[in-house]
């Protein structure tokens, strides 16, 4: 069903997530609430409510998918399926083990 | 290099516990995200398309060895392994987690470096010539300058909410490397009629919605003078800019407006009111500040090119590297070396973690533990031995940083686009690697030679699309991708703006584009030494139209 999407930005990473029919915040698209463009706004009046989770809540216009609603702009397509040449997807990264900063006296050494 | 003294260093440090309090009350919930917007913006962190985005700042993109390892220890323990070094001689993290940016603000504050001003209607970072210190064709070091400018304009309170953002940019070589034409205020030095050095004073270039060449507003500005007159343009511009629209709220519209004259008039008068205030230049402040640029302790070495001719240097794959990569160094016996982060396999200005610990302790090795990034998102090493070129090679092969194309064709300066970036409109990177993928070999057979092509994701212009000798903007039409094509563009001496072939293609047909374009240049050249930029200022846009479009443009 063609419709639209609530969207936002995790406060605590950034990362996209979708409203879902029950009003809880998922990062997947798949599993987002499709709904008509009459009851846009007042879902992102509640979104703001979220704030404390999300910031800069919008809705996306989508299309029926194979795999539930599909974004029809491409900039939001590229938003949900992350970036196509990342390092990851080309190989170049091992698991990447946390270190030990560089630290001040090593500098002033 | 310069090296923060005890107040530079409070300064990072009190800034990065101020913005860890700021996080932990947005992480708490006790402030909005409308309040947190503008204190994040203030500390280089941006929400980007997936995730938040942290600039950092490198001044004149000159970073020591161990800024380098801290970088990398950055990229692995708070981000994906990488890093993106950009167009402004800066470096972006695209994932770091909120809870995580005080720590590393913390991390970056103990090898002194930080993001403020990376963000915002500031004074933003001051970028310099590569080659700076080192370059055969410098009349002076245009760091010592940057560095001043850089402490004058860091929280200076009356610059702190321009109309828009401003970016400055220092050269003290006769050639143009560092894109003078196109900032708000381009400064070049030059040798003073009488005697000495001077500045001059280019003001109201820009890349962006509106590109503009800067006109020229002063021949010979005395080095004395060069705060007072800098901030007096500053002056001018806030007082009179644009703050009612964003589009046309840059310095180089309000020059175009008043017109050159005009401006300059404003600007002189504004000058003399605080000409001999506090922002005289004293020359013992100018050497406090140059000698944390003196020169190394080189090696009292012959220039001898011959010992890169012995027989066991005969690879012709160093041999391209020697004469794509290498570049002249003012001392007898050394040279700097390019790093080319082109490889055709990762994104345009992208390292990880591991290449960035290779390239700091190869700095130590082959030189003096120093790298500058390159506003054509490379590397440089500015002070290797002749002798132990082909030994650096060797690893910077291994290490993926050797291709021989610098300033070639597939050296392409490319922006996050749409991959990454919210306002972008298109993607750059996955069209740099396909022009990279299907064009390197039409390079290698036919020596393309000096050819620089830029991608921008939209028309903010972050990729330089309208200072590529090649220029490709990414546009929304529908919302799906296209790309326009254009050529004639030079940041350089002889500055200009690309102009637009015709209609745009689609992400499908844009690199058989380029690659027709490549192929009536090659058809068309008077010999093999004309470089693309010349042809195409000798043959005209026809050509590469009818090679395009037919009779359909």
């Amino acid at each position: 069903m063609p419709g639209f999407v609530i969207s936002a930005n995790r406060v605590h990473d950034g990362s996209v997530v979708y409203l879902d029919p029950e009003r809880r915040w998922t990062s997947r698209l798949a599993a987002a609430a499709t709904v008509p463009a009459k009851d846009q706004d007042a879902l992102i009046a509640w979104a703001r409510t979220q704030e404390a989770l999300v910031c800069d809540p919008h809705a996306i216009k989508v299309r029926d998918g194979d795999d539930g609603p599909e974004p029809v702009d491409t900039k939001q397509r590229i938003r949900a399926a992350g970036p196509e040449a990342t390092l990851e997807s080309l190989g170049f990264l091992r698991a990447a083990t946390p270190t030990a900063p560089v630290h001040r006296a090593e500098v002033e050494a | 290099m310069y090296r923060y003294d005890p107040h530079d260093m409070a300064i990072v440090q009190q800034r990065a516990a101020q913005f860890r309090g700021q996080v932990k009350r947005r992480l708490d919930g006790e402030i909005s995200e409308d309040e947190f917007k503008p204190l994040r913006l203030q500390n280089g962190l941006y929400m980007q398309l997936h995730a938040y985005m942290l600039r950092v700042a490198i001044p004149y993109g000159l970073l020591s060895s161990a800024q380098v390892r801290q970088l990398a220890h950055i990229a692995r323990t708070y981000d994906k392994g990488y890093a993106h070094f950009t167009t402004r001689q800066n470096v972006q993290f695209n994932w770091p987690r909120l809870e995580d940016v005080p720590s590393i603000l913390d991390d970056l504050a103990a090898v002194e470096m930080h993001a403020i001003q990376t963000s915002g209607n500031c004074v933003r970072n001051i970028t310099s010539d590569p080659f700076a210190g080192v370059a055969g064709d410098e009349i002076a070091d245009p760091r010592p300058y940057c560095e001043i400018l850089r402490q004058w304009s860091t929280f200076h309170p009356e610059f702190a909410f321009l109309p828009r953002k401003f970016k400055i940019a220092v050269t003290g070589a006769k050639r143009d490397r560092a894109a003078v034409a196109f900032h708000d205020i381009g400064l070049r030095i030059v040798e003073a009629a009488g005697g000495g050095i001077a500045f001059q004073v280019i003001v109201g270039g820009g890349l962006g919605r509106t590109p503009m060449v800067g006109p020229v507003i002063r021949e010979e500005l005395p080095e004395r003078d060069l705060l007072s007159y800098v901030e007096a343009i500053l002056r001018v511009y806030n007082r009179y800019g644009r703050r009612d629209n964003k589009f046309k709220a840059r310095i180089k519209i309000l020059v175009d407006a008043m017109g050159t004259e005009a401006f300059a008039a404003e600007v002189e008068a504004e000058w003399r009111e605080i000409q001999d205030g506090g922002l005289v230049l004293d020359p013992g402040e100018v050497d406090r500040v140059r000698r944390h640029f003196t020169a190394p302790d080189y090696l009292d070495l012959p220039e001898d090119p011959s010992v890169l001719e012995a027989p066991t240097l005969m690879d012709p794959d160093f041999r391209r590297w020697v004469a794509g990569n290498v570049m002249p160094h003012r001392r007898p016996g050394y040279r700097s070396v390019v790093l080319s982060l082109k490889n055709g396999e990762l994104p345009p200005g992208d390292a990880t973690h591991h290449q960035l610990d290779a390239v700091a302790d190869l700095a130590d090795e082959y030189g003096f533990g120093e790298i500058v990034v390159t506003h054509r998102q490379n590397l440089v090493f500015p002070d290797v031995e002749v002798r132990r070129l082909h030994g650096l090679w060797q690893k910077l092969h291994r290490l993926g940083f050797a291709t021989p194309n610098v300033d070639k064709l597939t050296d392409i300066i490319s922006c996050p686009g749409l991959d990454y970036c919210t306002l972008a409109n298109a993607r750059s990177i996955p069209i740099a690697q396909a022009i990279n993928r299907r064009l390197d070999d039409l390079d290698t057979l036919f020596d393309v030679g000096e050819l620089h092509l830029n991608i921008s994701g939209c028309i903010n212009a972050c990729g330089h699309h309208h200072i590529g000798h090649i220029g490709i903007l990414g546009i929304n039409k529908a919302g799906e991708e296209y790309y326009q094509l254009m050529v004639g563009g030079s940041n350089s001496d002889d500055a200009s703006l690309a102009t637009v072939l015709g209609r745009a293609f689609s992400a499908d047909d844009i690199v058989g584009a380029v690659e027709t374009v490549l192929r009536t240049y090659l058809t068309l050249r008077e010999h093999e030494d004309e470089r693309f930029l010349d042809a195409t200022r000798r043959l005209g846009l026809e050509p590469f139209k009818e090679a395009l479009y037919g009779t359909h443009p």
